[in-house]
Formats: C-alpha cells, structure tokens, sequence
C-alpha cells in the first residue's frame, strides 16, 4: 500500500527525520508511536505531502508520490487528519463538510455532495443538528468527528490521523477508535500516531516507535505489547497504562 | 441657521467621491482575503491602467480593445507581483516584510510609468458619459460619471458578497486564508487560489483605472499612490476584508471629507482622513464591519 524508503526530513538544522523506512500493509491500523517532537507529525505531513523530503521516497499503490503536489494526493486517496483538530474554524459545520468534499472528488461526483453529507449527519445527528453553527463552536470531541467526517468524504483508501485522542475525554476516544476499527472493517488502511502507546495498542494491527526521527522498534501488536508488558523499554515512550 | 441645500450637496458630492475609495478598498480585499496582505501596490496598478489605456488609445485601438488590452496587461503584472512580492513572504507569516515588498513593486511601476510617460500629468478622455453630463436629483446635479463608478461600486459589492456567502469559490477563498495547510489537505489548490484572487484584484484596479481617470480629467504617475492612501482609510475604517465595509467605510470618508471642506477648510479634506485612520486604529482597529480575527488553534 505505501512503501517509504529512507526517508530524511530536515528543518533547518533540525534532522526531524533519519533514514525512515517502513512498508504498510493494506487494510490495516498502523500505530506511530513517539514522545513529543519523535518526529510523528512530520512524518505523516510528508506522507500527505505538507512537508517536502530532503531524501528518500514514497510510493503509494506502486506510484512515486514524492514529488506529487498535496491536493492532487488527496484526489490519489490519502486523507489526513492533522494535528490539533484544525476546523475552518469560521465557517459552518455545513460549509466545512461542503469543502472537504467538494474539491476532492472529480467532477462528476459533485452533485452528490448534500446525500453524501446527509449521511454524514444520519451517521452523526449531532453534526446534522449544529450543520449552521460555527465549527469554531462544537466541543472538542464533536470537532474531532466533523474533522474525521469531512476526511472520509473524500473516501480515502489511506486514512493518516495524527494525534486524533489529543486532549479528548476517555468516552470520546473510545467513539473516535470505533469509527477507526469500523473503517478498517470496510477496507480502509489506517496510520494512527499517538504518544501513549497503550492508547495505540488497543487498536492498532502494527506499531513503529518513533525515537529523535528513527524506528527504534517496529512490530506487530502482540509483540509491542509484550515489549510494554516486560518493562524492557523505557517506560517514557510507553506509558505504564494496561493495555 | 443651515443651508439643507448646500449641505446636501456636500454629502452627495461626499458620497460620490467615496465611492471611489470604495472601488479601491474592493480591491484591496480581495487580495487580503486569501493572504492577510494588502496589497500597497494596488493604487499603482490603477495609474499604470488608467496610462496602459492612454497609450492603447493613443496607438489608435478603439475602447473596447484599449479596455481589453489593459486589463490582460494588469492581470500579467498582478500575477507577477504575487509570484515576486508575496508568495515568498507569506511563508512566514509573522514578518511585515510584504509591505515593503508590495510598496516596492508599486513604487517601482510608479516610476516606470514616469519613465515611459514622463512625470507630468496627461489628458484622460471621457468615457460612456461626458465630465458636463449630469442629472438633477433632489435639486442636485449629480455627475454621471461619478454615478457610474458609485454603481459600479455597489454591483461589485453585490457580486462579492453573493460569491463569498453563496459559492463553493468563496468558501474556498475563506478557506484558504484561514488554514492554507488545511485547505491544500482539502483538496483546494491553496496557490491557485491566492493566484487568482491577485488577477481578480488587478481586474478591479483595471476597471478603478478606467472609471476613476475620467473624473479627474488627466493621470500622472503619482495619481494611483495618493488616492490609494484614502481607499486604505476607506477599508480600515470599513473594516479590512469586509465587502459592505469597504462600501459604507468609502461613503463616510467621502462625506466626512467634504463636509470638513464645506464647513471648514478644503485643505483640511484629506487631513480629516487621516485622523480618522489614527482614531479608527485606536479605538476600532477592527473597523465598523470587520469580524475580530478569529483564533485559529
Ligand atoms: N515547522 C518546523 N520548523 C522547525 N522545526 C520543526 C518544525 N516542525 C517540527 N519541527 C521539529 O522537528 C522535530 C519533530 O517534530 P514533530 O514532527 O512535530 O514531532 P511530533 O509530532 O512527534 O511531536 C521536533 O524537534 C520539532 O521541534
Ligand atoms: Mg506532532
């Protein structure tokens, strides 16, 4: 599905990235797990195309995308979910549903924009009931779903989300991470990056941890979690949190 | 006891002139919509269309080639100011460094122009209406050329709101100058659209050049600087980026100023404008119609 090669991000003389390399499996959850400043936004910003590599390649369903402007990766199926729930905060619910749909499906899917939105609000009435309100207004939590939401009407086969359960209470998190396991059960591959591991694990299939921009450790879940379990690695990175 | 008449006058003549203003600070917003910068080249583009017309005249070419001409021209150089002066500044959004650039690529076209066409001032014809032609209203004459550009004004005013509230291209221009990052992930091809609001802007600087020169009769390279400063006053006052602002915030200037030139001095009129842009700054800095920024994280 997505093959990074070597991979080497530089700002300034900041190396955000060394030599990153990592192959992700179709359909399935993909856990980038870091401190803060590993390196986890730009390493999903790259593969959305945010940030320019100063090395390194990606390719993407057998297809160099490295040198491919960001809007046009969207139309290739890649949505990102960035960081810090970003929201045109000073548009309505409607109007940000409406963008994230409209530029990224090809013309002729255009006029299904209200049935596609329309189920978005069947999906969640609480959208539907607030569609004239500010985004900039709804709660975090209702934020976090718009945000997802407008990310799925362009209907990506590649879901990036980058810190989705930052600063969301507990219930809501268990909501965001439904609605993740109930896109993978629809095809979707998704790359989640959180800092506490133990969040990550629940539902996550493969996980990389990510240390001052390198993989230090890569593995599938049952493995992480016995790295978690046996206490062998520092606990900063992973929290003691059961899993 | 207050002659009504005369100060009727007054503010129809206040009104027409601020729509003239308005025309300017229109265009201003377009470009400040998609990047928070304004443009300090725009009174510029206006002279170098109102002389880009003089000289497509002057070759032979009748209006409607000379009008066409223009406007191409300035679309050109609107793209390439964006490309030179603002692309690689709002980068970094924090540095003011896109006012020395915008005022630099307007000075530089000033200059130009002084170059081509010399420094003094040179005859504009009329256009569509004669500068005698006028209509009484209320027992006023009202010039028909000013009236034009007061239309315009308010057509241009409809069609921005209705494109920035109603259409798909106007939550896009919206979108991009709140979150270009978030835009581009969007879909939106966040450059095109910073692109195209410049050759939008130009286009309004081309049709200002074409309406504005007639008034005053003649055009020298400094013409587009000096009343560029007073639709900058217009659009704070009317709050920056806000449509009816830039129309109401060009009205009150224009009155304001010929009311203070009645009842007071004519050489106070532009000096008048300028205390209100130091009040405006103080006490409003949001003017009468702009929304507070809003909080982006
Ligand atoms: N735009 C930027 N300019 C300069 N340095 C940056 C920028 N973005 C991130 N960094 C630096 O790159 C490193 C990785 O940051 P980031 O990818 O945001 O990590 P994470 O998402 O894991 O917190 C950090 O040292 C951070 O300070
Ligand atoms: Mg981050």
């Amino acid at each position: 599905m997505l093959e990074i090669k070597n991979l080497q991000v530089n700002y300034g003389p900041i190396n955000a990235l060394k030599e990153v390399t990592m192959t992700i499996e179709k359909n399935k959850i993909n856990a980038i797990i870091g401190v803060n400043g590993a390196g986890k936004s730009t390493l999903l910003n790259t593969i959305s195309g945010l940030v320019d590599p100063d090395q390194g390649e990606i390719s993407y369903k057998g297809r160099q995308i490295q040198n491919i402007p960001v809007e046009k990766r969207v139309k290739l199926g890649i949505g990102h979910v960035m960081e810090g729930r970003r929201l045109f905060k000073d548009q309505s619910v409607h109007d940000n549903l409406l963008i994230g749909f409209y530029f990224r499906n090809p013309k002729e899917k255009r006029r299904n924009a209200l049935l596609k939105i329309n189920e978005i609000y069947k999906q969640f009435p609480i959208l539907g009931n607030k569609q004239n309100q500010m985004a900039g207004t709804l709660s975090g939590g209702q934020q976090q779903i718009l945000i997802i939401s407008a990310a799925l009407l362009s209907e990506p086969d590649l879901l990036l989300l980058d810190e989705p359960s930052l600063g969301l209470a507990p219930i809501i998190i268990d909501e965001v991470y439904q609605l993740l396991e109930e896109l993978k059960s629809k095809g979707m591959t998704i790359i989640i990056s959180e800092q506490m591991a133990a969040l990550a694990l629940r539902i996550s299939d493969v996980g990389y941890i990510l240390e001052r921009g390198q993989v230090v450790k890569k593995g599938d879940r049952s493995y992480l979690k016995s790295l978690l379990d046996s206490d062998g690695l520092s606990s900063v990175y992973l929290g003691k949190a059961k899993v | 006891m207050i002659d009504f008449q005369f100060m009727l006058e007054l503010i129809f003549m206040g009104i027409c002139v601020g729509s003239v203003y308005s025309l300017i600070a229109h265009g201003f917003n377009i470009t400040f919509w998609t990047t928070k910068v304004v443009n300090f080249a725009h009174g510029p583009f206006l002279m170098f269309c109102s002389m880009l017309i003089l000289m497509f005249l002057s070759i032979g070419f009748p209006w409607i080639v000379a009008i066409l001409l223009e406007m191409f021209s300035i679309s050109i150089i609107g793209v390439i100011l964006e490309r030179v002066s603002v692309r690689p500044l709002v980068k970094s959004p924090t540095s003011m460094g896109w006012i020395v650039a915008t005022l630099g690529v307007g000075l530089f076209l000033q200059a130009l122009a002084t170059k081509i066409w010399g420094a003094q001032a040179l005859a504009f014809p009329a256009f569509i209406f004669e500068s005698t032609d006028y209509v009484p209203i209320l027992g006023i004459s009202m010039s028909l050329q000013y009236l034009l550009v007061l239309g315009t004004g308010l057509g241009i005013m409809l069609i921005m709101e209705l494109v920035m509230k109603k259409t798909i291209w106007g939550k896009a221009m919206k979108a991009v100058s709140f979150d270009p990052d978030l835009a581009s992930v969007m879909g939106i091809k966040s450059k095109s659209v910073v692109t195209i609001s410049f050759i939008l802007s130009a286009l309004l600087a081309g049709v200002a050049g074409l309406l504005i020169a007639p008034i005053y009769g003649n055009v020298a390279p400094d013409f587009g600087m000096n009343i560029m400063v007073l639709g900058f006053v217009a659009a704070v006052l009317g709050g920056m980026g806000s449509s009816k602002g830039a129309l109401i915030g060009g009205m009150t200037l224009g009155v304001i100023e010929k009311l203070v030139g009645g009842y007071i001095s004519t050489s106070a009129e532009h000096g008048v404008a300028f205390a209100i842009l130091i009040l405006i700054l103080a006490i409003k800095p949001e003017g009468l119609f702009g929304i507070k920024a809003v909080q982006k994280v």
